[in-house]
């Protein structure tokens, strides 16, 4: 089953019109994801990954819009579809889960019912017996105890970790092909967290489905995800699996996302390094690389136009004029060659 | 949860004693009594009158005596009407009022709450602005205003409406208007707000998320969260309108309790404005007690054992 | 054109740094200010305040008339005029109650001309000018003229001349520009009178409330516990009392009828609503590290209520300020309004329109204006609370 593309994204730009003005919300971002694998997409808050996200669900409420841009999820084109076969879409073939299962959950009705009309919505057959029956099912493999008791409470009565528990179950009652979890640990303790993320590895592995996990997180990524996207700023800085992203970064971003995480030890520098300055304002985005302001070896083609993806091996490609070949040597960085930005890599 | 409403409902009671005790003492120190007149009565008289309706006696037997006369609903005798009880004068206002206020109620609830979805969902379109702008000219422009302004359009110019009383079908469109129109605009502007707020909720997201039907999402998940304001602010409201408004009896010449009520406070009918205003009252509070067990079993996050949060 | 190797030349830190597009910080208020700003109809609404309120405080030194000076003779005068040239630049009005009155080309009232005989059989009046010797027979028989019953109501006649059936032209009323009452007032000076009425009212009556509740609110989120608790109890109960009774019964119980009782009235009733608000508020902000850190320094009790709580709620209290006056210039024009206002010859808007509901169909205008000055300031301050809301406090924006 490995190896095939489940999900190909192809240059897709997300814009929000605000009054003020347009907000570019996500720029020209591509990647593909292999039917089993878990993509880790990384990032700040505002770079652009929750959007990206909620771009492939169809998801993108007005004021925003889906500029441009393809994504072919089983060989269809979602942008084609119209607003019925997403919905027969969503929580059938592709299921998220979102960051605060605080509030992802509706307060007024029963876990029971709320995971019933998922169930039964997308196989309109079942009788309401069987789908409480396969609710309880689904409740008992994501460990939650006694769960034909606990499914008749209301989501004010669980904690954080099993309210996320009873998200989780109901994305995957429909057996989707493609899960999509929205930063699902960062609302949870540490030690739930260990527990969701534990969780959806082992779910993964038995049903069989592909993972987009975002976080902004490294520590998370590093441990489920097979391969890596950071974003800065609306666009993909670099892509890799782990060993590249966590022991070869290629793009100053990257690294400086290393050097800011404390505990890092693959890094080995002690002291911390924070990242100066702010994200960048998306309603003006910089004209060149986004991180330009704010990066240790800014050129000066770096403020004046994108930078070229580099590739650097099969699975390593880095969104960063440092790697040209006519750019000034830096320790620790490579050149490598330019591939055209909109073509997504081959293999993994 | 049972314990929870019986214990509410005691309350609501007590609550309704207090009022009762409150008025009765407020009506008690008013300075003259209710038969002083601008011409002075004769104190024979003026002592027969008060020993005919017992006010010669002390002021906390008398308190006593209203009391328990009040648990037998029984309101007493109006001073100004001789021969009329309390209980006689509400019965003969209550029927219009109420009338008038069920339609009021019921246009509110009928016309007020989907018209305020309607514009939630078509934000920031015509008929969102539309909705919007004759709901803030509603909750702006006082009922008076308003009746005074349809008695000159419709019955004076247009002659399409008799401008008092509630003899013909169409007499009762301008009261129930001018009644319904702050609360009708209220509600409209109450429901856009909340549907808005509830729809940028995370469930709802949530519900998309899982592939659920926009008349789904709406209808069953945005729908029973929206309706919790409009409720707790309906349930006062109904009570209000259902014992009348004191200003639109008086200009569309509506014999109901609060045309009462206004010449019992210029006459210091003292008990009528203490039967009319204990009256009010519980209903009142009966009002608000019905929307908290309502509220309770539309919201299971209510916690029963401490109602203040 | 800078070669190749400029463009991939370093650029130093400074220059990097200055293309961040940083945004300046503004403080609290700057930031209110400017979202405030941004809004439309709360500028509108600003904007209706202020001229309401220099309306009410200036209006009246222009004027030369009092809010109780009367002028039988003019009494009833709307504010656009049908003159009639009867004779050469001598132009007259005629009022509903068949009152004739002198008036100039402009619109001024001059002089009423009073009548020296008026035949009722006849349906015929006349009116005489003894100055100028002028004598003028009002017809409304329709017996002048048959045949045109439906084109004219009245006919007047100048010393036996032509007779004069349609206006010579329409002007603006000078002398009273909102027309006067039944009794020769002038309607725009009342009006005035009114708004300082119905702004002292509202502003003071909110004052007292915001006062009282803020107060009482901030301790009982203070205090916690049963102090809260008993507190917050007697709230739920005033909660649940029908209020505009209880205004009503204290009006009564005061007794006279006139400014302080009504601001007594609403002062003490609708604080409510406040001392819920801002018992909510401090309760949330109890907790936070400031409040901790001024306790551990062993800052006093009432000081840290009123230099550290208070001012903190201060955005949702103005916000809830903003919706107050209204509904309080709203309550004190309703009790004007069944006869619990201030008393005659004074005016609020609430009597105004008392006064004009009897001949609202033959004299709408006087209902008209004290109506329009109720529904513009209620929306002026509406919209402006709106835009407060949008701009205090950001969490509560709608829609």
């Amino acid at each position: 089953m490995s190896g095939e593309p489940l999900l190909e994204v192809k240059n897709i730009s997300t814009s929000f019109f605000s009054h003020l003005g347009e907000i570019q919300a996500v720029r020209g971002v591509s990647f593909y994801l292999n039917r089993g694998d878990v993509l880790g997409i990384v990032g700040e808050s505002g770079s652009g990954k929750s959007v990206t996200a909620l771009s492939i669900m169809g998801l993108i409420e007005k004021p925003g819009k889906i500029k441009q841009g393809e994504i072919i999820f089983n060989g269809e084109d979602l942008m084609k579809k119209s607003q019925r076969e997403m919905c027969e879409l969503r929580g059938n073939e592709i299921s998220m889960i979102f960051q605060d299962p605080m509030t992802s959950l509706n307060p007024v009705y029963r876990i029971e019912n709320q995971m019933v009309e998922v169930i039964r919505y997308h196989n309109r057959n079942l009788s309401r017996k069987k789908a409480v029956a396969q609710a309880v099912e689904m409740l008992r493999l994501v460990k939650i105890p006694e769960p034909e008791k606990q499914i008749k409470s209301y989501p004010h009565e669980f904690s954080g970790g099993m309210r996320q528990r009873v998200m989780i179950a109901t994305a995957l009652s429909s057996n989707p092909g493609l899960l999509i979890a929205d930063e699902p640990t960062t609302a949870l303790d540490v030690t739930i967290q260990a527990q969701i993320l534990d969780l959806m590895n082992d779910l993964r592995a038995r049903i069989n489905a592909s993972i987009i996990l975002i976080t902004h997180d490294l520590g998370v990524i590093a441990e489920v995800c097979s391969r890596i996207i950071v974003m800065y700023g609306g666009t993909i800085m670099e892509a890799g699996n782990e060993r590249d992203i966590f022991y070869n970064p290629q793009n100053p971003y990257t690294v400086g996302l290393h050097q800011s995480i404390p505990s890092n030890l693959a890094i080995s520098e002690k002291r911390l390094v924070p990242i100066r300055g702010t994200p960048p304002n998306l309603m003006y985005p910089p004209k060149g690389c986004p991180f330009s302001p704010r990066c240790s070896y800014t050129m000066r083609i770096c403020l004046e136009e994108a930078a070229p993806t580099i590739r650097l091996s099969d699975t390593h490609i880095s969104v960063c004029w440092l790697l040209h070949e006519n750019a000034p040597k830096i320790n620790g960085y490579s050149k490598g060659k330019i591939v055209d930005r909109y073509k997504t890599p081959s293999g993994s | 949860m049972r314990n929870y409403f019986f214990r509410r409902f005691i309350q609501s009671l007590f609550t309704i004693f207090l009022i009762a005790t409150v008025t009765f003492f407020m009506m008690r120190s008013i300075p003259g009594g209710p038969f002083t007149r601008e011409r002075p009565v004769p104190d024979e008289i003026m002592r027969a009158l008060n020993a005919k309706y017992n006010l010669d006696a002390p002021l906390i037997v008398q308190y006593f005596d209203y009391m328990k006369s009040l648990l037998t609903f029984n309101l007493g005798p109006s001073f100004s009407r001789v021969g009329v009880s309390v209980n006689k004068l509400i019965g003969l206002g209550f029927p219009a009022t109420a009338k008038i206020g069920f339609l009021a109620v019921l246009l509110i609830i009928l016309v007020g709450i989907p018209v305020g979805i309607v514009s939630a969902l078509k934000q920031n379109r015509p008929v969102d602005y539309f909705v919007m702008f004759m709901a803030t000219l509603g909750v702006t422009i006082p009922n008076f205003v308003i009746a005074t302004l349809y008695i000159y359009l419709f019955a004076g110019k247009l002659g399409w409406v008799p401008s008092f009383g509630l003899r013909t079908p169409w007499a009762y469109i301008g009261p129930i208007l001018a009644l319904s129109g702050y609360s009708l605009s209220f509600v409209a502007r109450l429901t856009r707000s909340s549907m808005l707020e509830v729809l940028r909720q995370d469930y709802i997201r949530t519900a998309r998320a899982n592939g659920l039907k926009e008349l789904s999402v709406i209808g069953k998940h945005a729908m029973r969260n929206a309706l919790i304001p409009v409720i707790t602010y309906l349930g006062p409201t109904i009570a209000l309108l259902m014992t009348g408004s004191f200003v639109i009896e008086r200009i569309f010449a509506i014999p109901g309790i609060g045309r009462y009520f206004v010449e019992s406070v210029s006459s210091r009918d003292y008990t009528v404005i203490m039967g009319v205003t204990v009256l009010y009252a519980s209903f009142y509070v009966l009002m608000i007690y019905l929307v908290d067990v309502l509220y309770a079993m539309i919201d299971p996050r209510i916690r029963f054992d401490k109602e203040i949060p | 054109m800078p070669s190749e190797a400029d463009y991939f030349g370093f650029v130093s830190k400074e220059e990097s740094q200055n293309l961040e597009t940083l945004e300046k910080s503004l403080t609290y208020w700057q930031d209110a200010w400017r979202r405030l700003k941004k809004h439309k109809l709360a500028m509108a609404g600003l904007a209706g305040v202020i001229s309401t309120i220099l309306f009410a405080v200036l209006g009246p030194f222009f004027s030369r008339f009092s809010y109780s000076d009367q002028i039988l003779d003019y009494a009833r005068t709307p504010p656009r005029l049908d003159i009639y040239e009867v004779a050469d630049d001598y132009y007259v009005f005629l009022t509903k109650d068949y009152n004739l009155l002198r008036v100039s080309e402009k619109g001024e009232i001059l002089e009423r001309i009073f009548d020296t005989n008026k035949d009722l059989e006849r349906k015929a009046y006349t009116y005489f000018d003894a100055r100028r010797g002028l004598e003028i027979e009002l017809d409304f028989s329709y017996n002048l003229l048959p045949g045109k019953e439906a084109d004219y109501n009245f006919t007047l006649v100048a010393n036996g001349g032509d007779p004069i059936t349609e206006a010579t032209k329409t002007v603006f009323n000078r002398t009273y520009p909102f027309g006067s009452d039944s009794i020769g007032r002038s309607i725009l000076v009342r009006v005035m009178y009114g708004a300082r009425i119905s702004l002292i009212v509202a502003f003071v009556a909110s004052l007292a409330n915001l006062l009282i509740g803020a107060v009482y609110g901030s301790i009982a989120g203070y205090e916690g516990g049963r102090t809260d608790i008993l507190m917050m109890r007697f709230v739920d109960i005033l909660n649940s009392i029908p209020l505009l009774i209880y205004v009503i019964l204290i009006m009564v119980l005061v007794g006279n009828r006139g400014l302080w009782t009504m601001i007594i009235a609403l002062g003490s009733v609708y604080w409510v609503t406040m001392a819920r608000l801002v018992r909510g508020q401090v309760l949330s902000l109890k907790g936070q590290e400031f409040v901790l850190a001024a306790r551990a320094l062993g800052v006093k009790k009432r000081s840290i209520i009123s230099r550290h709580l208070i001012p903190n709620t201060i955005g949702p209290i103005i916000i809830s300020m903003t919706m107050m006056i209204p509904r309080a210039i709203f309550t004190e024009a309703f009790l004007s309004f069944i006869g619990l206002g201030v008393s005659a010859p004074m005016a609020s808007w609430g009597t105004l329109t008392e006064d004009a509901l009897s001949a609202l169909l033959s004299f709408p205008y006087q209902l008209f204006f004290p109506s329009m000055a109720i529904a513009i300031t209620m929306l002026s301050f509406n919209f402006l609370g709106d835009g407060l809301r949008d701009a205090l406090d950001p969490r509560l924006r709608k829609g």
